[in-house]
């Protein structure tokens, strides 16, 4: 028998695993067991049930057998383990969990214990070395963080000719790396530009933010990253750091400072946040279109940091646009099935999530799906792609930065 | 056998269980306190309590995230809940009463609370009434759904039907036991506004039963299997009762802390 680490969990979290009523509520609205019926110790019910069983087995010994408890055994662990790297770490079953139970925070805390334990898929070995050692996720070298800006027509300034600005754009490692996404920062750059805001880029001072290794358990090995990036956007005296990210946005913001233990000393906002502001005072207006679109709330900006109406202020504020809201939205709102690292470990899973989504998206009547996050434009698009959907996919920055008004 | 017996029965099985509830908590609260630091919430304690109290009352029970998915599992949740609450209540300010104000104080004299240990005043019995009437509905409508309806959501095991069994043998035991004390020679009949048990308690009187004994017996039966109940709160589904109530509200003044602090 295992013995596991209850430090990786809080006094709060411990008595989460007590509190779970059996309700079931979590199963009903949990996207991977929907793809994924045959493996109960997907549900969050069965993850939080096998890890209370584990550490009450392991506090009770022998009487812990007696009254039936299940420890932590080599062959248990492993389909533990399954289960809950299998999650896309949406946060959807907090959001209807009665006795309001922080699942997601919950599940990181398990995977921390698996990955004390050893007990992990091996490609988060690889997504570890590519983040402590490059910085990055693709293992792409570091310096190249701004290749997305070379096909730009002209490179503007804020893109790696300043030391200091009034604001920090920070790209994250989808949009600088993955080609496809390239168009993202390209949009935003653009925007900002006719705006008229201050802005840099950190260039190859720009690490990976650390969420993907917070989120698959290994959150100790992020700890250099969110320092160094700390002090990189601190010596350039911005008071606003802005990202086109919503796992890098939801890190900076509430991660950095806990793992710090100190404010940030800097002000970190969602692009769709800023230019719901550049269009309250003004500075961006948009030129018509005709067009039904619908949008997709990324879950690390929506349900785990609470930013819903910007981005959908932004599509609203194009005129002509008629929006239309699917089945699911805001906090009930479908995973896209690219959160979690589940790629990683189930590429299948994380497709036959995104195809639900995309299916949720066509029967609104929209032609175009935007989101405000490149990880879900990403597995949206190749979703749409699959399924041969009549359906752009798109950022809402792209979609700004393509009805701008020029004057 | 007769009632002074069955309460010294009930009283030497009775202290043993619970000596052995309070270990099995112990060892719970132990676990949780193994756990790292949970961030406390800030600010002054007025407000911190208030937030407490809010936060009980909206989340917890009258649970506002359970009326949002489903209004019949809301509906269930707080009969059982709200039954529970107003019948432990009962209890204690009775015991407060008797133990405290009447022997101690000696207040017996003060109706207001004498009235608590008078289990057929006519408020104390229709509260009574209400509570147990409130948890049989709500253990009903549960029975209903995970039993009956087989909602396919719902992982049904052991846990799950030991706390049906154990709530069901506490609540029918309770009623039997108040229409037997209601034809014996231990009840009032003060209690107009009851509308269950006194009621009814009339239609049995035809019964050739000692009712006197069979008042004790049941006494003894209502308060034993209660006790065994209790024992096995702190390793069975009852303790969400607690743990619940506790993350429900922790939670929810974290989550109110932290749009503060935003």
């Amino acid at each position: 028998m295992r013995k596991l680490d209850l430090k990786r969990f809080t006094t709060m979290q411990l008595m989460e695993l007590d509190a779970c009523t059996r309700c079931g509520e979590c199963i009903t609205w949990c996207p991977t067991y929907q793809e994924k019926q045959a493996l109960e110790a997907i549900t969050p019910l069965g993850k939080i049930e096998s890890t209370r069983s584990f550490f009450r087995a392991q506090q009770l010994g022998w009487l812990g057998r007696l009254l039936g408890l299940r420890g932590a055994t080599e062959e248990r662990l492993a389909g533990f383990s399954e289960g809950t790297y299998d999650c896309t770490m949406c946060g959807r079953c907090g959001v209807v969990c009665p006795v309001n139970i922080s699942t997601r925070d919950l599940w990181i805390s398990m995977r921390e214990t698996l990955v004390d334990q050893g007990v992990y898929p091996e490609s988060l070995d690889h997504l570890r070395e590519m983040v402590t050692k490059h910085y990055n996720l693709s293992g792409d070298a570091n310096e190249d963080r701004l290749i997305w800006s070379r096909n730009l027509p002209q490179v503007p300034t804020g893109v790696g000719g300043k030391t200091e600005a009034q604001v920090v754009y920070f790209v994250g490692c989808v949009a600088s790396f993955y080609p496809q996404s390239y168009a993202v920062p390209q949009s935003i750059v653009e925007v900002m530009e006719a705006a008229g805001v201050d802005y840099m880029t950190l260039g190859g001072e720009e690490w990976c933010c650390g969420f993907p290794l917070m989120i698959a358990g290994m959150g100790d090995a992020a700890e250099e990253s969110v320092r160094h990036n700390a002090e990189a956007v601190r010596r350039t005296g911005a008071e606003l750091l802005v990202t086109g990210c919503p796992s890098c946005y939801h890190t900076l913001k509430h991660e950095y400072p806990r793992v710090l233990g100190e404010p940030l000393g800097f002000e970190v906002r969602h692009i769709t946040e800023l230019m719901e502001q550049l269009i309250d005072s003004g500075k961006l207006q948009f030129e018509p279109l005709e067009e039904t679109v619908t949008y997709h709330d990324p879950c690390d900006l929506g349900r785990s940091t609470g930013v819903y109406d910007a981005p959908r202020n932004v599509i609203r504020a194009i005129p002509g646009v008629s929006f239309v809201e699917m089945e699911h939205h805001h906090d009930y709102s479908l995973c896209c099935g690219g959160g979690g690292d589940v790629e990683m470990a189930d590429k299948d899973l994380s497709a036959a999530v995104a195809k639900r989504r995309v299916e949720e998206a066509q029967a609104t009547g929209a032609r175009m799906l935007l989101s405000a996050c490149q990880q879900c434009n990403r597995t949206l698009a190749g979703a749409a792609r699959l399924e041969k959907a009549r359906l752009r996919v798109m950022d809402v920055a792209q979609l700004a930065a393509r009805q701008l008004k020029t004057t | 056998m007769t009632l002074e017996r069955a309460e010294t029965v009930f009283w030497i099985a009775h202290l043993p269980m619970m000596v052995l509830f309070c270990a099995g908590m112990w060892v719970v609260l132990a676990g949780w306190r193994r756990g790292g630091s949970s961030r406390r919430p800030s600010g002054a304690p007025w407000r911190r309590m208030w937030l407490l109290v809010k936060g009980f009352i909206a989340e917890a029970w009258f649970n506002r995230r359970l009326l949002r998915n489903s209004f019949w599992r809301w509906l269930t949740h707080f009969m059982l809940l709200s039954g529970f609450m107003l019948t432990m209540g009962l209890s204690g300010i009775s015991a407060l009463s008797d133990k405290l104000l009447i022997h101690v104080f000696h207040l017996e004299h003060v109706d207001w609370i004498a009235m608590w240990v008078n289990q057929d005043h006519p408020v104390t019995a229709v509260l009574n009434e209400i509570g147990a009437l409130l948890m049989t509905i709500g253990l009903l409508f549960f029975v209903v759904r995970r039993y009956l309806f087989r909602i396919p959501q719902l992982r049904t095991g052991p846990m799950d039907t030991w706390m049906v069994v154990g709530l069901g043998l506490i609540l029918l035991s309770g009623w039997v036991t108040e229409l037997v004390r209601l034809n014996s020679a231990h009840a009032g009949s003060t209690a107009c506004y009851a509308f269950v048990a006194y009621p009814m308690a009339p239609l049995l009187n035809g019964l050739q039963l000692d009712w006197n004994s069979a008042y004790a017996w049941m006494y003894l039966i209502h308060g034993l299997l209660t006790s065994i109940v209790i024992v096995t709160i702190p390793f069975s589904k009852f303790m969400h009762v607690i743990a619940g109530a506790l993350v429900t509200v922790g939670r929810q003044v974290e989550q109110e802390v932290g749009h503060a602090e935003a």
